[in-house]
């Protein structure tokens, strides 16, 4: 053997060390972080997978499910460096993104940008419902642009940057209802149900003690990007992309050939952003999973969290409860037959 | 570990699934033809034989197409890796290599390395178990036993003719048939039989000028036979008409069979020395007892038809005895015979031959046609308000021969209500010899 191809060979066997290495950090941050959040796998799975894969969740559940603690477990296991943001009808944008402050330099009144709370790497943005459409928009504006202008100057987030939105379903009182484009820009949403017996028992062990259990850090910041990227490094079979593509096309009432169910009660079908959403979770879930291909199971646990805010239901739809949910299950499972052997 | 583990894989569970492919559709398709057979075989189809064994190798030759297409369809590995993703679990992880080449990446090699190591431990028989389909496997016997009683049902009785291979009937032998027709022809002075045999003898040059030694063309072969046969007799012979009926017209067996009886009976015409060769007049013959008499009968002939006093189903004057006569006289070949009718008027009754006349009936050839040597072996009459029908049956190839005034032996006294055989469907010959029998009855002779 060459030199040279010993050298090519003992990289590759590094990198694949390394990428080893990476994915038990990764199974070693998710149990870090069911150890202090319990019963809740799911939601921290597909939290996870939301970040691995560099987006933003829309929480939803009712208060007292603990999702401020799940929020703040992950910056901790993660290493992220974390603000929060209570989100009320009298918060300003400023207040979100930061603002000019006229401080005194050597005795001369300069401006200085101070940064708002959204400059951090995970913004928990609690309540995000009861604050302006206007204050919605700023915090949306950074989490698509990753940058925040003030008086003409961009100013660059930190990366990585993540938001998790909560939003309580039942309290519409006094809310701002996210518009459905803004919704888009949530990589998954995620619902926080209820604990079981057997967790309530767990939490209650955990919660009421003397000392609460602390999160441990596993991770950094600098590994979740590296993880980030390796996401897109993995590949997805050609059928499983089919599966997906004909799938989204499935949604829209629009299609020639759709479900009579889909033109009945279907306003806006998933959009190409949701189709990307899906295929970018789908990795992620098999790098969190330990694999190194996305098959479609991983399409299919990833289908309800990336795009059941995607999908809007029509008046008609909405009026007889139609559940988005089993819809979406549906059409994927239909259309996942079609690629099969 | 590297994609050869995969690939050996995948090239092991390919022929894995060809086998399996073949072991599920082997049944089905040997159902279906067992289901066929048994159903053709439980069936009225005509000529069953020849129509079994054909569909049956039809069907056969489908089941085996099928399997082997089964065997041989093409696999692509990427199929057969998604294959062993589903069957195993392996969550598209070999489809996905196989996709994916010689990509590069280090997830790429990650994968492929993980893909190594599992197919390493993967048996082909773990992803493609063979599996026959139990309804299909519950089918076929069932069909099995249904087409082995069909088989039973259908057999033909023991002691019947053995299930010989036929040997094939070759250019001499056709040309011998061909000779000896001609010369029999030649005797009968029948130019319809030289033509046939003149036929014969070309299929047999043109087979042999394409350096065959078998006279392939069954289907033509048979229609000449059969003309033949019908040329010498217009019923033929029982057993080779029955034998023909059942094996159909290009059954070699059923052909040589034929062939053989015919040979016979034309040689021995070709070489029989008539004592008689006369010319009948219908118009001038009669039956007198049991014996033909020749005679003016027209104007004052006897009136035969019906004794003085008769009615119903009395026998005519002369046939009183007629089944003594037959039992005393002749033992006949009732195979060879033939019937021809009379009708006892030419204006009414339901006979083919009825209401045609005399002319109609006999034609033109009857003048000057000769008559061969014949023995009458049957004669039957009715009676009925309308006048009586006598209808004789003659074995004209008879051996025996009769004396100008056309002796013949009576048999049965079998009531018919028409001529067996229509006149129309008579070679013009055996309409002569038919003419000679006519009987008109007593109003037509007044007419």
């Amino acid at each position: 053997m060459s030199s040279e191809r010993r050298d090519h060979v003992t990289e590759a066997n590094d990198d694949l060390q390394a990428l080893e290495s990476d994915l038990r950090s990764l199974q070693r941050a998710r149990e870090a972080i069911t150890e202090v959040v319990v019963g809740q796998d799911e939601t921290v799975e597909q939290l996870l997978v939301c970040m691995l894969s560099g987006g933003h969740a829309l929480i939803e559940g009712a208060p007292g499910l603990g999702k401020t603690l799940l929020v703040r477990t992950i910056a901790d296991v993660l290493g992220l460096e974390y603000s929060r943001v209570q989100f009320t009808p009298d918060l300003m944008p400023a207040d979100v993104t930061g603002t000019l402050a006229l401080v005194y330099e050597d005795g001369k009144p300069v401006t200085r940008f101070q940064p708002g709370p959204i400059f951090a790497q995970l913004v928990l943005a609690d309540e995000i419902n009861r604050s302006t459409p206007k204050t919605q928009a700023a915090l949306l504006e950074a989490m698509q642009e990753h940058t925040v202008t003030v008086a003409g100057t961009a100013h660059r987030m930190m990366e990585p940057f993540l938001v998790l939105a909560t939003q309580n379903p039942f309290e519409m009182d006094g809310t701002y209802a996210l518009p459905e484009a803004q919704i888009d820009r949530f990589f998954f949403k995620v619902t926080v149900e209820h604990p079981s017996e057997e967790t309530l028992v767990q939490i209650l062990d955990l919660t009421t003690g003397a000392e609460a259990r602390p999160a441990r850090r596993v991770l950094e910041a600098a590994d979740l990007v590296r993880l980030q990227r390796l996401v897109r490094e993995v590949p997805m079979a050609s059928h499983v992309k089919l599966a997906i593509a004909r799938f989204v096309r499935s949604t829209l009432p629009t299609e020639t050939g759709s479900n009579q169910d889909v033109r009945r009660y279907v306003r806006f079908g998933v959009s190409p952003r949701g189709a990307q959403a899906l295929a970018l979770a789908a990795k992620a879930r098999a790098l969190l999973a330990g694999r190194y291909n996305a098959s479609l199971d991983d399409v299919r646990a990833a289908l309800l969290p990336a795009l059941r805010h995607r999908l809007q239901l029509n008046y008609q739809g909405t009026a007889e409860g139609i559940s988005v949910d089993a819809m979406l299950r549906e059409l994927f499972e239909a259309q996942a037959r079609t690629v099969a052997t | 570990m590297t994609t050869g583990h995969v690939d050996s894989l995948i090239a092991r569970v390919r022929g894995r699934a060809r086998t399996a492919r073949a072991a599920a559709v082997t049944p089905w398709a040997f159902l279906g033809g067992a289901a066929a057979f048994a159903a053709l075989r439980l069936s009225s189809v005509p000529s069953p034989t020849a129509a079994l064994y054909g569909v049956g190798a039809a069907l056969l030759l489908v089941a085996v197409a099928t399997s082997v297409w089964g065997l041989f369809r093409p696999l692509t590995a990427v199929r057969v890796a998604r294959l062993v993703d589903q069957r195993l679990g392996q969550m598209d992880r070999f489809a996905t290599v196989v996709e994916l080449g010689a990509a590069e990446g280090r997830v790429i090699a990650a994968l492929r390395q993980d893909a190594a190591a599992r197919a390493a431990s993967i048996s082909p028989t773990d992803a493609v178990p063979l599996r026959w389909s139990r309804p299909a496997v519950v089918g076929l016997v069932a069909a099995l036993g249904v087409a082995l009683a069909a088989q039973q049902l259908a057999a033909p009785p023991a002691g019947s003719t053995a299930a010989a291979a036929p040997e094939p009937i070759t250019v001499d032998r056709v040309l011998e048939l061909a000779e000896v027709a001609e010369a029999a022809a030649e005797k009968r002075e029948d130019e319809h039989m030289a033509a046939v045999a003149a036929a014969l003898a070309e299929l047999a040059e043109e087979a042999a000028s394409r350096n065959e030694n078998e006279v392939t063309d069954l289907a033509r072969l048979g229609e000449l036979v059969s003309t033949l046969e019908r040329l010498m007799s217009p019923l033929g012979s029982t057993a080779t008409r029955s034998a023909r009926a059942d094996a159909g017209q290009s059954d070699p067996g059923a052909l040589s069979e034929a062939m053989a009886a015919l040979e016979q009976r034309l040689e021995r015409i070709a070489t029989q020395v008539f004592g008689m060769d006369t010319e009948l007049d219908p118009e001038t013959f009669w039956l007198e007892g049991d014996r033909i008499r020749q005679g003016e009968i027209m104007g004052d002939a006897p009136d035969l038809s019906r004794p003085a006093g008769a009615s119903g189903s009395e026998a005519p004057a002369g046939m009183e005895n007629a089944q003594a006569v037959a039992s005393e006289e002749a033992p006949q070949d009732l195979s060879s015979g033939f019937i021809v009718g009379a009708s006892s008027d030419s204006s009414v009754g339901d006979s083919s031959m009825a209401g045609q006349g005399a002319q109609d009936l006999f034609g033109d050839e009857t003048v000057g046609a000769s008559i061969w040597p014949f023995e009458a072996i049957g004669v039957s009459g009715e009676d009925d308000d309308e006048g009586r029908r006598v209808n004789v049956e003659l074995a004209p190839e008879a051996s025996e021969t009769q004396g100008a005034e056309g002796t013949f032996a009576l048999a049965d006294w079998l009531p018919s209500s028409r001529p067996l055989s229509p006149a129309g469907e008579l070679p013009f010959r055996y309409r002569s010899v038919a003419g000679g029998y006519f009987l008109p009855s007593q109003e037509t002779a007044n007419r």
